[in-house]
């Protein structure tokens, strides 16, 4: 009998190993353990531009007020350094709950950063008292979040919350603007904008230290925004009246550039299409109002000749304008940047008018790292941070554009606003890497001589085409590997409905995986489809 | 209870005895008097426990091993879906290592996750094709066998250099013609669409194809299939000049399915409105206009434009 109890025993002490055993093998997918004593949430960014750390500490200090059980802190990274202690954080197991995606890299949202999907669809109870309350989070900012760093379709969820736009704006030198032309504001219409420039170049002749009308550097793809804006500025009706799938230009600056690529590599548009000469004619006007030497110039470079009142203009976005009104001993006016308009007697029949802003994507969005011992409280801190009431303030401190809907913006950043009674956006020529690098190589040729454009045409009829087909093989490779992961997301969800687990999409989150796969492989498709059809050896 | 089988020489139990705290006495009772059992602890037999607790452990055991089955496969695919394909795949085969029944599952598992493997290799490719190949052949069908086809089908069309359309064309047809009202079988019949209509051949050939596709869509039984079916044969009318009339009722038959996305779900709404325009059906053209600004609002490029549209609208097709 005594046998019989002990086997008894045996058998409910082996029951509680395996049940033990059990609940053990999850603890790998458990997230760090919090530290004991007061949470500390931890949030990291790139933003060390002035305003930017104070703006959050700011913030930082009012939810503490709210929490006061929470203490938060934050870490401001230097841009240069930002991807390297990056990686290292996030491999180390070291990084802090909440990260901005500063690159859009999509490489290590799904291994490192929770969806924030059911959060998002919840109000956020700091909007309580305000127009907002009750609204779900992810319907709170000025603009649906459809693209990333904010939503990511590729990966169907949402991944941050933003607390900014970026705009692109024209600033100028309003004490030396007064001083050479008298004037207080630059001109609206495209061609006064000009004769403005023709002004400055006309002042500065003879004088020991020259002032030129606009400072800029060479165009790589991160600080080409004024020659891009021209040479879309007259794409806009091709986009939209052209259209071959009757969608208005489909609403993206990525599909404007999408049509003008395929265009150009099926031949129904060519560099020696009106449109396309009229772009580089308005490229070079513009251009020779450019310091010398801008060719070779970097971004620090042309912010020097600014911040030393030896250019009267330059272009870069809003998120400059903390570090320029602050490190500027002059008085700094801010304008949208200046093209043609449909009256223009020659550009004209190429353009729509202003450009629609409402694409413009979200910056300064903060994403939950899946190693943050409290996911609650970090999103908590976030719901802050993107309040109504807090991001009014943020605004303010840091001379950042809102990002939360019903903030109204203060008067020093209501010029970047964005606009949104304008025309859909059309695109350059310049549709990819390859055509980019070639747009960089050859631009000299433009401003060299008075033949410019026809000597930079003439120049890049022959190697265009193989810069297209560059551009549209990096497409498909990376359309490939999307193509395999929504695959791979598709029958990882199957297999949890089949076994009964909890599967990784709702029925709505499922259909939509199907739809975005399905648009995908159809481009990637149609660009195979172009590659084969229409490449040349 | 009566009805329960019931060892010889009756049931073994543990009785605690008030007076002798927390010892355990044995106690016996005849079989007949199992009803009788709730009102009379007393005379249960002890020897019985044992036994009891040993098939509660092997139930328990069996659970525990099923859970930890599904626990670990269900761990091994939410690794791959997170993209970590290495670990998965050293789950997956871990599993089947322990757990012969799950040896489809991980088969499956360990396909996909070698066609995530970075750098891709084609030592990966068709080590995937032969573990789906030998799903899909193996006896009897069942869910793998049409996971495994649809994969075979993905490997042909994404995977191998050069692309083998015809032969990816040959799985996903399998897999609607035998299992047309399966989720795979819905979804084949989508990236059969695709595969037939962007292969480079003869126009008269695509046109060809394009018709044939249509006769399919009946067996479209899934709103999500049926958008998507149709959302790519309405690019291919205008792709391919088959028609905007034709284009347009694949629109509208999508954009009734529902459109999920919303830069998609607007863009088909203007896309329809744009072709109605064009083919003269005005009042269709603002309806679908105004259903763009009410979906979209001031968040879209178009926005603007499309208003100005309306305000010139001609008065006789104002509602």
């Amino acid at each position: 009998m005594r046998r019989g109890r002990l086997a008894g025993f045996a058998v409910v002490l082996g029951w509680a190993v395996f049940l033990v055993a059990g609940l053990d093998s999850r603890a790998a997918e458990r997230p760090a353990t919090p530290a004991r004593g007061p949470t500390v949430i931890r949030f990291a960014h790139a933003q060390l531009e002035p305003g930017l750390r104070e703006a959050f500490d700011a913030l930082a200090r009012d939810y503490m007020a709210v929490r006061p059980g929470i203490r938060v802190e934050q870490i401001a990274v230097p841009r240069r350094v930002w991807a390297s202690w990056l990686r290292t954080q996030l491999v180390g197991g070291t990084a802090p709950d909440l990260i901005q995606l500063v690159d859009n890299d999509p490489n290590i949202i799904l291994q490192n950063f929770r969806p924030l999907d059911e959060w998002m669809a919840q109000p956020n109870p700091h909007n309580a008292g305000t127009p907002l309350a009750g609204v779900r989070w992810q319907d709170t900012f000025v603009r649906p979040l459809a693209a990333p760093p904010a939503y990511w379709p590729v990966y169907l969820g949402f991944y941050a919350a933003p607390t900014t736009i970026f705009t692109m704006r024209l600033y100028y030198n309003r004490t030396l603007l007064r001083t050479i032309t008298g004037r207080e504001t630059l001109p609206a219409s495209f061609d006064e904008f000009l004769a403005v420039c023709d002004h400055v170049r006309t002042w500065s002749k003879g004088r020991a230290q020259p002032v030129y009308a606009i400072a800029n550097a060479r165009p790589t793809p991160s600080t080409d925004v004024l020659f891009q804006n021209l040479m879309a500025a007259t794409s806009q009706r091709f986009v939209v009246d052209r259209d071959p799938t009757y969608s208005l230009g489909a609403g993206t600056t990525d599909s404007a550039r999408y049509m003008i690529h395929d265009a150009l590599f099926t031949g129904t548009l060519t560099l020696r299409d009106p449109a396309i000469q009229a772009s580089l004619r308005l490229v070079r006007d513009v251009g020779r109002h450019f310091q010398p030497g801008f060719l070779a110039a970097d971004r620090d470079e042309a912010m020097f000749y600014f911040l030393q009142q030896r250019a009267v203009m330059m272009v870069t976005g809003s998120w400059d304008y903390p570090t320029l009104s602050s490190q500027a001993n002059f008085d700094t006016g801010v304008q949208a940047i200046p093209l043609p308009g449909p009256k223009h007697p020659i550009y004209g029949r190429f353009v729509l008018g202003e450009t629609s802003e409402a694409d413009m994507s979200f910056r300064g969005a903060f994403a939950l790292t899946k190693r943050s011992p409290q996911p609650e409280a970090a999103i908590d801190f976030l719901r802050y941070l993107t309040s109504v009431e807090a991001n009014a303030k943020f605004s303010r401190v840091s001379g950042w554009v809102p990002a939360v809907r019903g903030v109204e913006p203060s008067d020093k950043v209501a010029a970047f606003y964005p606009r949104l009674n304008g025309y859909p956006r059309g695109s350059g020529w310049t549709v990819g890497v390859e055509t980019q690098r070639l747009w960089q190589t050859y631009a000299y040729l433009l401003f060299a001589t008075d033949d410019g454009v026809e000597r930079l045409t003439a120049t890049l009829e022959p190697l265009l085409n193989q810069a297209l087909i560059g551009d549209e093989l990096k497409e498909t490779r990376e359309s490939l590997s999307n193509l395999a992961n929504y695959d791979t997301r598709a029958i990882a969800d199957w297999a949890l409905r089949q076994s009964g687990a909890e599967p990784l999409f709702s029925p709505e989150r499922r259909s939509e995986l199907h739809e975005a796969q399905t648009a995908l492989e159809q481009a990637y498709f149609r660009s195979r489809y172009l590659l084969e059809t229409h490449a040349k050896p | 209870m009566s009805g329960l089988p019931v060892p010889p020489g009756g049931i073994s139990c543990i009785a605690f005895n008030a007076g002798r705290a927390n010892k355990a006495v044995e106690c016996r009772r005849p079989v007949a008097s199992l009803d009788r059992m709730a009102t009379a602890p007393a005379q249960f037999s002890y020897r019985w426990i044992p036994a009891v607790l040993l098939i509660g452990a092997v139930l328990a055991r069996a659970a525990t091993v099923e859970a930890g089955s599904t626990s670990t496969t269900a761990a091994a695919w939410r690794e791959l879906a997170a993209g970590n394909s290495r670990e998965a795949r050293a789950s997956f085969l871990k599993v089947r290592a322990s757990q012969p029944t799950a040896i489809r599952e991980t088969q499956i598992g360990e396909a996909v996750a070698l066609l995530n493997l970075q750098p891709v290799t084609a030592t990966n490719r068709e080590a995937a094709r032969r573990l789906c190949a030998e799903v899909a052949t193996a006896n009897p069908e069942d869910a793998w066998t049409l996971k495994a086809r649809y994969f075979l089908g993905r490997i042909s069309e994404l995977h191998t250099t050069p692309t083998d359309l015809a032969g990816a064309a040959t799985h996903y047809e399998w897999l609607f013609t035998h299992h047309p009202a399966s989720e795979w079988g819905q979804l084949a019949l989508v990236k059969f669409a695709i595969v037939q209509l962007q292969e480079p051949v003869a126009p008269d050939e695509t046109h060809r194809r394009y018709h044939r596709l249509v006769t399919l869509e009946p067996k479209l039984a899934e709103a999500s299939a049926r958008r998507d079916f149709h959302l790519v044969l309405g690019a291919t009318c205008l792709q391919h000049d088959l028609g905007l009339e034709e284009a347009l009722r694949h629109l509208l038959a999508a954009e009734a399915a529902g459109v999920r996305q919303p830069i998609r779900a607007a863009t088909v709404l203007i896309q329809i409105a744009e072709l109605s325009r064009k083919l003269g059906r005005l009042v269709q053209a603002r309806t679908y206009y105004e259903r763009f600004l009410a979906v979209a609002g001031d968040g879209d490029t178009r926005s603007f434009l499309v208003r100005e549209r309306l305000a010139a609208w001609p008065v006789e097709v104002k509602p």
